[in-house]
């Protein structure tokens, strides 16, 4: 994955670890939800109000659904900047 | 036994959409609670209490209410309203209250608090929605299975249960092996105020839980399995979900019964053959003249993840409950659901594709004993009154 959202990616991918207690060098360029046990339906909630507490990004039933990946959640906080 | 009304304030207000989970969750935190109702405005909750509290017990009960609150409330995400039928607005012959019908005919017994005996219309009304249901499984190829009502605790353990659902568990235990135990039971032990009175030092650990589903026990004994294609089978199984104070006429019932269809595969297999479930299941209850709807839903979970898990479920869709009207009290109650699993079964019990992808599962669930109360609620006990179809159906 390249483009615009490559700049979220380093803060993002250590908030995953974070969040989800994973060794960062586990959060790959494309994790997503289910590819590791530790995101599972607990661990994405956790992630999504990390997400809400440090970039304020609204709780809501459309980006817990969308919000699903690395990449998802870095194209996301890339189009709220440009919005 | 006397009750006595207590009311007290919330520090914060409870948002409409949490006041049913709220108040059913209330009843499991005190055991001097008899009943909950939270104000529609969600600033205060009435109790009623076996006892009546003094000022220490009081502020007690004060202190497990708000956290309570503070566990579901402060971030809880708004469910989006998700209504796929809405058939509510159908007319029906019968607007009271079916209960004392139903116990004048010796149609329900109560044997104890949620443990109900049923009679032959009950019972005649429930074979013949069951009969359907087999029927429309067998549309779906399924294989029929017979589970027990017991379920091993290592297997609710592997699958998180008591994380989830602590507050509806019931434990079975028995005597311990022990002559001096045994005979002092049988010479001491005695019922009062429809509990048992014995030494509890006389019971066993609990090796076995009551089962609170059917397809739990499908997907323990397909664990270890690597499917070459998705599967669907069938089974009917006793339920058991301790409900507190929640236990009201056959609405909520300790001991029920549920038919399951139950889909494990790949993840479109599954969501494809919930969907075509739903459209077949709709056609059924048009024929039996049910007013009733299907929307979103989540499962009961206690205060530890609720908000999380209530909010996780809604937003990916993963159940839907058939809520049929109740005329007599202007409300609807769950009657089946449509469940979508994901692969959390398949990833906690290592049940994967032959591929080595995790299997997913999918179930839907009628509760049958609530199918025939919502039937007689809607349509009373006067059989002329019967849609042709069930009359017809219904020895």
């Amino acid at each position: 994955m390249g483009g615009t959202s490559d700049r979220y990616r380093p803060e993002v991918r250590g908030l995953i670890a974070e969040v989800l207690e994973l060794p960062v060098e586990r959060v790959t360029d494309e994790l997503s939800f289910g590819d590791v046990s530790e995101w599972d339906s607990l661990g994405h909630m956790d992630l999504l109000m990390a997400l809400e507490a440090r970039y304020g990004i609204p709780l809501d039933e459309d980006l817990i659904a969308r919000l699903v990946s690395l990449p998802a959640i870095c194209s996301y906080l890339e189009e709220r900047a440009h919005a | 036994m006397h009750e006595h009304t207590v009311r007290l304030k919330t520090e914060s207000r409870v948002p409409a959409f949490l006041i049913g989970d709220l108040q059913s969750r209330l009843a499991y935190i005190d055991e001097d609670i008899a009943g909950v109702v939270v104000a529609a405005d969600g600033a205060s909750v009435q109790l009623s209490l076996r006892r009546s509290p003094d000022a220490d017990r009081q502020a007690e009960i004060q202190t497990k209410i708000e956290r309570v609150l503070q566990a579901m409330v402060p971030g809880a995400v708004k469910p989006r309203e998700k209504v796929l039928e809405d058939r509510l607005d159908r007319p029906l012959p019968f607007g009271r209250d079916p209960m004392p019908a139903l116990l004048e005919r010796g149609e329900v017994v109560q044997e104890g608090s949620g443990i109900a005996v049923l009679g032959p219309t009950m019972s005649g009304l429930i074979d013949y929605f069951e009969a359907q249901f087999v029927e429309l499984a067998r549309s779906f190829g399924a294989a029929g299975y017979r589970f027990p009502a017991l379920i091993s605790p290592g297997l609710l353990d592997r699958v998180e249960y008591f994380r989830s659902f602590p507050h509806s568990l019931s434990f079975v235990s028995h005597m311990r092996e022990d002559l001096d135990a045994i005979e002092r039971f049988s010479q001491t032990a005695g019922c009062k105020d429809g509990a048992l009175q014995m030494d509890r030092s006389a019971l066993s650990d609990v090796a076995a839980i009551l089962s609170p589903a059917v397809c739990f026990h499908y997907y323990g004994a397909l664990s270890g399995s690597r499917l070459p294609q998705g599967v669907c089978v069938t089974a009917v199984g006793s339920c058991f979900r301790y409900e507190s104070s929640n236990m009201i006429s056959l609405e909520r019932l300790w001991n029920f019964s549920m038919r399951e269809i139950i889909f494990v595969g790949p993840k479109e297999f599954v969501l494809d053959n919930r969907e075509a479930a739903r459209k077949k299941v709709a056609e059924l209850l048009e024929q039996w003249g049910f007013a009733y709807r299907v929307e979103g839903a989540s499962d009961p979970f206690f205060i530890g993840d609720f908000k999380k898990q209530v909010a996780f479920q809604s937003a990916f869709q993963l159940k839907y409950e058939i809520r049929a009207a109740i005329p007599h009290r202007q409300g609807t109650l769950a009657v089946g659901s449509y469940n979508f699993h994901q692969d959390f079964f398949g990833r906690h019990l290592d049940i994967a594709m032959q591929g080595g992808a995790p299997a997913f599962t999918g179930c839907v669930a009628f509760g049958l004993e609530r199918m025939a109360y919502a039937f007689v609620a809607q349509y009373g006990l006067d059989r002329s009154a019967w849609p042709d179809i069930v009359r017809r159906g219904v020895a």
